[in-house]
């Protein structure tokens, strides 16, 4: 539902704008999102959503400061494809500790510096407090791995066996703290974890990252496996985990694509080999979302008509041709203007009876024909009648394939791009490439279809097919996938990752609680009376961050509860006890534990660095932008236009 | 059938100026401006009342290009203006306000139009008059020896432009890269023809500031089809380059609107692709390396010179044209139906790779000594940018101006209140003879200039924010800014940043007004200024603001045809 907000004339009306259409997203923040519904009343078109970039993309935003944030949202998006939720979460926070600001009569550059100053505060604490993914992860698995064997060893000493239980082990991690020797030792989860063991060895069976049928084809390739390739693949298991930010099966989709990509890769460590632009999505409707699954090539849905070209075309290599624009007699490259003050003029004697389509189809045909081509991927349509003289000639044609795949089989196959078929030759053509049928989907009233891959050898494309039996989910689940696939991607990128649930924030909220104070110390009072007031609301702004995040994961019953409890305990921490991430953890995770709040609680939720980060950047930015901002020029209205009343017209 | 309409009367306006309509249009004019004035001036969102994209800026010539005004006169102002920016790039804002200013002030104290005009021309060349003297103090002199006043001259352009939203730390940072690129646009006592040299902006979204820097020779798109890997055998040596004007698509779009027949059995573009591929031929026969086309290269062709070697850079697009052929000494080759004349090759020294975040771009490197180069601006998102990269463009011109008048003038205010000052001083000794030749009374001239010295102080004024004080001192008559943060303390130090503060200082709030005295002249300081204004720009920003002052305030009538 969407929350109403006033706009009270006379305050900062963009900066109130922002603030409601970051209340209108709240229920995307945190791991369980809520779909939304979004209905157009002039046509009746409506459209299911489960993320903020896409119910900003949908809404009609005549606002000028809802363009600059939809603007800012789509450019980021853009670059590092995760993080819209909480920029857009940010603005709204920020934009009210701003009006609250100008509320108490500070003046717009006093707020400006001193919220930019809290910033990179809370940047530096991010730099501090990310995590290298290595460390973390491999300590945690090896610890994992001892903990439910031997317990108490130092790292290293344990055996392949007793990691490959650590790994299982690790879907059901909880709060093991990162050294025995902590401060929340006596925490209940660490003396549940201490006290049952083998309740979670029961569990883990039922785990649904791991199901039985995976283990069974996995364990014969890792025990084949040395030590260390195997704790990086549990490591890599470990950190898409803890990234999966409520998106369990997407992210398991994303890891075994990881798996097929590491396996079929040169180097054969997951860590450097995954590669997000080999992925490809492919939507398969009608099919409950269990049959989700990854495969090695492109996978492509074919009509029956297709299909029965594959008894062809299965079981040896084929030669391959790739087409950047249609395959029509009418399609010219980009760029071309067809003139059209021409006219033709013909001899009647030179009738012959062909059109000019039936000539270029011929030359098509003797073209491809000439040199043996079996498969055509073309970026474009391919004209009807094309397609069943090629279906007629054996040769299988599959349109609109995106410019990345062609790119990707162009890289493996040796072909080159074309444009006309005219610029065929033996160059151009690709080798090596294999068609195999995966499954033939019949249904009742729907078009029947065979999906089949292609491949080309020491290719590593991956496709996954995301399957839904409803329809309008499968955009969202696609959308999820890649956010799994771009969170991985981040994180082996940037090699660090930061703590997640919130716990990242509380942290910052604590080091402007000290900035505040020490800056107290060092300067008198007077220097400047409203950088603590600033300060202070931006830390509100955080434990408002992450009382949503607590809520909407059901972690509490309502915001208010978790922001009582959160601001309890950081009083609590303020009075002398350490400053670590530990204590926040415990807050976050215990009470999870302690409702009985299934697996997902008890996961160690991480979050990328340089996208959180950017993510409050671009957060700040937009808010010092639309704050500086006095005057809405508005072009193209006409006097006496009615819904314009107020308007001053230059 | 045809219907014909009647035609309406055209609209006579008497006295536009007594028109309250008209007159609440040019204060919100006034308005907007002088809000959007200095540093910490206001930005303006400008979007159409349809949707689309947000124009955010506080840069007079992006702002008066966006907005449309109904108003003759208004048109007139802001037409002025951005004849102004087209030339001089700075100051206009400083224009507006200083106009605007001008027809109020000559308004508000009840000055008779003939004899205001009179008194601003009188003013205004006692100003160029006293800007043009050495002995002026207002003006600071530039010295290529060193850099820094160049950078202070940038880094005010820079700073004044709240939307870059810059830290004081970015901006110190692109302020050096426009000198650097100012200094690399101009060019080496070399023999021969001596061109200036130019600096082509190139901007990226969504990496940080810090990652903007300055390259010799010209960064372009990275061509779709080329990898990087085929780039390894150009290294350093010379390479011959081509450079198409006309679009090598292949179609026949040089027909233009005429009607033309075509035998069926004859294939035009069959025929114009054969041309290309004649084209191609020669330059493949002539080892040239690099081809280059402002527009669209038909495919075929370039497939044929990708087999061949070649690397094709196509879409070069119009902007992109010139610098090349300054970079490379090569022709624009404008048809494809002649051999391309040897004479017309360009060259470079190799080509190479750049990546910028996510980016490839493709660095064509400079065979000799030619002053191109290419500012990579980043910025975090495209609203900023855009602004950014306007006010790159305007600091590298102010720094170019200052080639032909080597002065700047003190910043932050000190110079209009210093001019104010001087008027107002000069002015009590008016020779009688001078008013007769007038032909206006001593008291009226003392009301211009009191209307004129108010309208330079309404600049000064322009740059304080809510809740701020500007302050005049009574010595040197520069501009002080009282703390923000801090109630009830004095200012630190003045607009420009020349004077520190002594004790026998004493100030008087601007706008109140003060007994007529002569700047003194500063006297034994080391410090240098920290913000400088362009000496050309400024001084022509005056004449152009006294100029249509004048001309609106002599507006009799407006006749405006409706129809």
């Amino acid at each position: 539902m969407l929350r109403s907000s006033v706009i009270y004339p006379g305050c900062h009306v963009g900066l109130q704008q922002l603030e409601a259409l970051a209340a209108a997203m709240h229920g995307f923040l945190g791991p369980n999102k809520v779909y939304k519904f979004i209905q157009d009343e002039a046509n009746g078109d409506s459209s299911l959503v489960c993320s903020s970039f896409r119910l900003l993309e949908c809404l009609d935003l005549s606002c000028s400061a809802g363009q600059l944030l939809n603007e800012t949202v789509q450019a980021h998006q853009k670059v590092l494809q995760s993080g819209s939720g909480s920029l857009i979460f940010l603005t709204g926070v920020w934009s009210r500790v701003a009006l609250e600001c100008l509320h108490k009569g500070i003046e717009v550059p006093c707020i400006i510096a001193a919220i930019s100053e809290g910033l990179e505060v809370c940047l530096e604490t991010c730099r501090q407090i990310a995590v290298p993914i290595e460390e973390t992860f491999y300590r945690e698995v090896s610890q994992r791995g001892m903990h439910s064997a031997i317990g108490g060893l130092p790292p290293g000493h344990c055996s392949p066996p007793q990691l490959r239980t650590g790994l299982e082990g690790s879907t059901q991690n909880i709060l093991s703290p990162e050294s025995t020797s902590t401060v929340d030792g006596n925490t209940s989860a660490h003396s549940n974890r201490g006290k049952t063991p083998m309740k979670q060895r029961v569990k883990l069976k039922h785990s649904r990252y791991f199901s039985s049928d995976d283990n069974k084809t996995e364990s014969p390739a890792s025990s084949q496996h040395s030590h260390k390739e195997d704790s990086k693949s549990f490591a890599i298991c470990h950190i898409a985990n803890a990234l999966s930010h409520g998106c369990e099966d997407m992210m398991n989709l994303v890891l075994k694509a990881n798996r097929v990509q590491s396996r079929n890769g040169s180097t054969g460590s997951s860590f450097e080999d995954f590669n997000v632009d080999k992925l490809v999505t492919c939507l398969l409707p009608f099919v409950p979302e269990e049959y989700s699954c990854v495969f090695l090539g492109f996978v492509v849905l074919l009509d029956v008509e297709q299909a029965t070209l594959l008894k062809h075309l299965k079981d040896r290599e084929l030669r391959l041709a790739l087409v950047k624009g249609d395959l029509s007699e009418r399609y010219r490259h980009l760029g071309f203007n067809t003139p059209e003050n021409v006219r033709y003029v013909a001899n009647l004697s030179d009738l012959t009876g062909f059109s000019a389509e039936d000539k270029w189809m011929e030359g098509v045909l003797s073209a491809l024909l000439r040199l043996g081509v079996d498969l055509l991927l073309v970026n474009g349509i391919v004209t009807r009648k094309l397609k069943d003289h090629l279906i007629g000639h054996n040769i299988l044609a599959i349109e609109k394939v995106k410019v990345s795949v062609l790119k990707d089989f162009a890289m493996t196959s040796g072909a080159v791009p074309i444009t006309y078929v005219t610029q065929l030759n033996e160059r151009c053509i690709g080798t090596g490439v294999q068609v195999a049928t995966w499954r033939e989907c019949r249904h009742i009233q729907k078009n029947d279809f065979v999906a089949v891959t292609i491949s080309a050898k020491s290719s590593t494309l991956v496709t996954a097919v995301i399957t839904s039996s409803v329809h309008a989910k499968l955009q969202a689940l696609e959308d999820q996938f890649w956010g799994c696939a771009h969170r991985l991607g981040h994180a082996l990128r940037d090699r660090k990752v930061l703590p997640g649930a919130g716990v990242t924030e509380l942290l910052c909220t604590q080091r402007l609680h000290k900035h505040i104070k020490s800056e107290e110390g060092r300067r008198s009072i007077s220097s400047s009376p409203y950088r603590k007031t600033v300060l202070q609301l931006m830390m509100d702004g955080w434990i408002d961050y992450v009382s949503m995040i607590l809520f909407n994961s059901g972690t509490y019953q309502s915001k208010t509860d978790a922001w009582t409890a959160l601001s309890q305990q950081l009083r609590d921490l303020d009075n002398g006890l350490p400053l670590c991430a530990e204590g926040f953890w415990a807050s976050v995770n215990v009470r999870g534990v302690s409702e009985g709040e299934g697996e997902r609680e008890q996961v160690r939720v991480y979050d990328n660095v340089r996208v959180k980060m950017e993510v409050w950047k671009r957060a700040l930015d937009i808010v010092c932008l639309v704050l500086q901002t006095d005057t809405e020029i508005i072009t193209g209205v006409t006097q006496g236009e009615t819904q314009h009343n107020g308007l001053v017209f230059l | 059938m045809s219907r014909l309409c009647k035609k309406k009367p055209s609209v006579f306006t008497d006295d536009p100026l007594a028109n309250s309509q008209v007159c609440q249009k040019l204060t919100l004019l006034g308005r907007i401006v002088s809000s959007s004035y200095g540093p910490h001036g206001g930005l303006k969102q400008v979007h159409n009342n349809v949707g689309g994209h947000v124009v955010t800026t506080s840069t007079s010539s992006v702002l008066l290009k966006e907005i449309q005004v109904s108003e003759p006169l208004l048109k007139l102002i802001t037409t002025a203006i951005l004849n102004h920016t087209e030339r001089f790039s700075e100051c206009g804002l400083f224009a507006a306000i200083l106009c605007l200013g001008l027809i109020n002030n000559a308004k508000r104290l009840d000055l008779r139009t003939s004899v205001a005009i009179k008194v601003y021309n009188h003013l205004l060349e006692a100003c160029n008059r006293y800007l043009s003297e050495d002995k002026c103090i207002c003006k600071v002199q530039i010295e290529f020896s060193s850099c820094q006043l160049l950078v202070t001259l940038a880094q005010t352009v820079i700073t004044s432009k709240p939307a870059c939203m810059l830290t004081s730390k970015e901006a110190q940072y692109v302020s050096s890269l426009v000198v650097q690129s100012f200094l690399r646009s101009v060019p080496c006592d070399s023999p021969g023809k001596v061109c200036f040299g130019r600096t082509v902006i190139l901007s990226i979204e969504g990496e940080s500031v810090e990652d903007s820097a300055v390259f010799p020779g010209l960064l372009v798109e990275m061509p779709e089809m080329l990898r990087s890997a085929e780039l390894e055998r150009y290294g350093p040596g010379l390479y011959k380059l081509v450079l198409f004007s006309t679009s090598l698509a292949g179609d026949l779009s040089e027909i233009g609107e005429a009607t033309i027949e075509i035998h069926a059995g004859v294939n035009p573009e069959g025929m114009v692709l054969d041309q290309l591929l004649k084209l191609g031929e020669q330059t493949v026969r002539d080892e040239v390396s690099v081809f280059a086309c402002q527009k669209v290269i038909h495919p075929v062709l370039q497939q044929y010179l990708r087999e061949h070697g070649v690397v094709v850079i196509e879409r070069l697009g119009r902007a992109l044209m010139e610098p090349v052929c300054q970079l490379t000494g090569a022709q624009e080759v404008a048809s494809l139906y002649s051999p391309v004349p040897p004479e017309a090759y360009g060259q470079i020294r190799g080509l190479c790779v750049r990546r910028c975040g996510s980016r490839e771009l493709l660095h064509l490197l400079p065979s000799g000594d030619q002053a191109v180069s290419t500012m990579l601006l980043c910025h975090r998102n495209e609203t900023v940018l855009d602004e950014l990269k306007v006010v790159c463009k305007k600091a590298e011109h102010v720094l170019r101006l200052t080639l032909k008048d080597p002065w700047a003038l003190l910043g932050g205010g000190c110079t209009e209140t210093l001019l104010a000052a001087y008027i107002r001083h000069t002015s009590q000794g008016t020779h009688p003879d001078v008013l007769s030749a007038m032909g206006i009374s001593r008291s009226e001239l003392l009301l211009g200039v009191d209307a004129f010295c108010r309208s330079l102080e309404s600049v000064a004024l322009s740059l304080r924010q809510h809740g701020q004080d500007c302050l005049i001192d009574l010595s040197h008559a520069h501009n002080w800014l009282s703390h923000l943060d801090t109630q009830g303390s004095g200012p630190v130090s003045c607009g420009c940043g020349l004077i520190e503060i002594k004790s026998d200082m004493n100030w008087t709030p601007l706008n109140t007004g003060y007994d007529p005295f002569l700047p003194a002249p500063i006297t034994n300081s080391t410090s240098q200024p920290r913000v400088l204004d362009s000496f050309s720009a400024k001084v022509n920003a005056l004449n152009v603001a006294v100029e249509i002052a004048n001309l609106i305030l002599d507006v009799k009538c407006i006749i405006r045809d409706v129809n």
